[in-house]
């Protein structure tokens, strides 16, 4: 970071201190420790996340998204502050026991749950002499309440594996809340030497399907491969998606929507059910065009083999036997 | 093979190919990877971090399965959570003290311990996105 940007960051944060002392006062925290906290954040998220150096803008960017009065009064419970606890207990405590409940199978697994968070929040481990608090571990990147949410959800997945012998997390979201691991997918390679030509064939045209779909996958942006997966592997809904990118800040919704008129118009503008779907009909445009040209140009197929490949994969897919060798 | 909603404009036999893809693709690449932090995983779900954060997040993500699976159960919980925050209701407890809330936890976790050794056991862009707003103004 250059030195302007750090002055600039120095200066902002300073008036973010001003502000949130304001609001809370008495809640002991100083602005070495506010301070402190927000440049180890920078340090450990924003600096490394590109090979270039952070920009004024960039830090801006991330002092706008910062939930400052969520930090300050995390700060103040780190250190043990009896006014912040109160005001903690106050703001989320029947919050983490509506999460709990939601998410553990009785009451007393809710009950316990939220009691060991909020002994993981206080603190039991000594460092150096110092109480080591969970609140210490939160940025003000997210809300205070959402990383909560996080936290108790991690917590009831560590009671369900402590009360089923150490199975994994992946199962275990099958298993918590609605749950949508993702399947498992068949492995199975098809066997036998009988229609030798004929496997040949089917073999060459299979393997063409299965590396041009993977040289289309490749030609997506990130943002674009993860949507597609949580639409298909993970089985997210499309009003679901909409949720994950309806901050008018979210990241996604600024990828996905860069040369959209409407965006430009209204920023704010709600991301529908809809627009989720023309996101992902904008993905498969990318993808079918070239898995297409991929089939064409690398492997030589003319238009009606082109077809024959998607016919034995559709054929593939009942049987179960269609990308089995991607793992090998 | 998955069930799921199929997209309008895509043939469905395609959608499925691709569907299958991603999936025996999801099961090859999660293993090895290092996984995120809560911290970061509230940000993503939230949608509050600027693009120059997100960036490692979202590929990273796109290629973990296991990650992926939290933010999908964060989401579905904050979403179920949501109509209840609208009508959250003042606390019933009384906002305690560093003291009293441990204290509490600590005589609960021993009572239930005690308890536990009995109870073993149990442009289109444009028109679509007016006629939704139009109906979500309705609604």
């Amino acid at each position: 970071m250059n030195p302007e940007t750090s002055q600039f960051l120095k200066d902002a944060v300073a008036e973010i201190y001003q502000r949130c002392e304001a609001e809370a006062p008495n809640l002991g925290v100083s602005l070495d420790d506010f301070a402190g906290s927000i440049e180890r954040t920078v340090a450990k998220y924003l600096e490394p996340a590109s090979d270039t150096p952070v920009t004024t803008e960039e830090i801006r960017e991330f002092l706008n998204n910062l939930q400052a009065n969520d930090l300050f009064l995390a700060l103040a419970c780190s250190v043990g502050n009896e006014r912040a606890w109160w005001e903690f207990d106050q703001q989320h405590r029947s919050y983490m026991e509506r999460v709990a409940r939601h998410l553990a199978k009785t009451e007393i697994d809710a009950t316990e749950v939220v009691d060991a968070v909020y002994v993981e929040l206080y603190g039991t481990r000594v460092v150096d002499g110092e109480r080591v608090s969970k609140f210490a571990l939160y940025s003000g990147r997210g809300s205070l309440r959402g990383w909560l949410r996080t936290v108790i959800w991690h917590s009831v997945v560590d009671q369900h594996r402590a009360g089923h012998g150490e199975v994994s997390l992946d199962e275990m979201t099958d298993n918590i809340g609605e749950g949508a691991a993702h399947a498992n997918f068949a492995i199975e390679n098809p066997t036998g030497e009988d229609a030798a030509e004929s496997d040949l064939i089917r073999s060459r045209y299979r393997s063409a399907t299965v590396e041009s779909l993977a040289a289309a996958m490749l030609s997506l942006d990130a943002h674009e491969r993860l949507l597609l997966k949580y639409y298909h592997v993970d089985g997210l809904k499309l009003r679901e998606i909409s949720r994950l990118s309806e901050n008018e800040n979210s990241p996604l919704r600024d990828w996905f929507q860069r040369r959209s008129q409407t965006r430009e118009a209204k920023p704010d503008a709600k991301v529908y059910e809809s627009t989720v779907m023309r996101w992902l009909e904008k993905s498969y445009a990318i993808i079918q065009q070239r898995f297409k040209d991929e089939l064409t140009s690398k492997h030589g197929l003319s238009a009606k083999e082109i077809e024959l490949c998607l016919d034995l994969a559709t054929e593939d897919l009942h049987s179960g036997s269609l990308f089995g060798n991607l793992g090998s | 093979m998955k069930e799921f909603e199929k997209i309008a404009k895509v043939n469905d036999r395609f959608q499925a190919i691709v569907a299958e893809f991603l999936i025996a693709d999801d099961s090859t690449i999660s293993g090895s990877l290092q996984h995120i932090d809560d911290d970061t995983l509230t940000a993503f779900t939230e949608g509050s971090m600027s693009q120059r954060e997100a960036k490692p997040v979202v590929a990273h993500l796109a290629a973990c399965g296991h990650c992926r699976n939290i933010t999908v159960e964060l989401v579905r919980t904050e979403m179920a959570m949501a109509g209840e925050d609208r009508t959250e209701m003042a606390t019933e407890s009384t906002p305690a003290t560093i003291s009293s809330v441990l204290s509490g936890i600590v005589s609960r976790l021993f009572e239930r311990n005690d308890a536990a050794v009995f109870a073993h056991g149990e442009k289109e862009e444009d028109d679509e996105e007016d006629k939704a707003e139009e109906k979500d103004k309705k609604e």
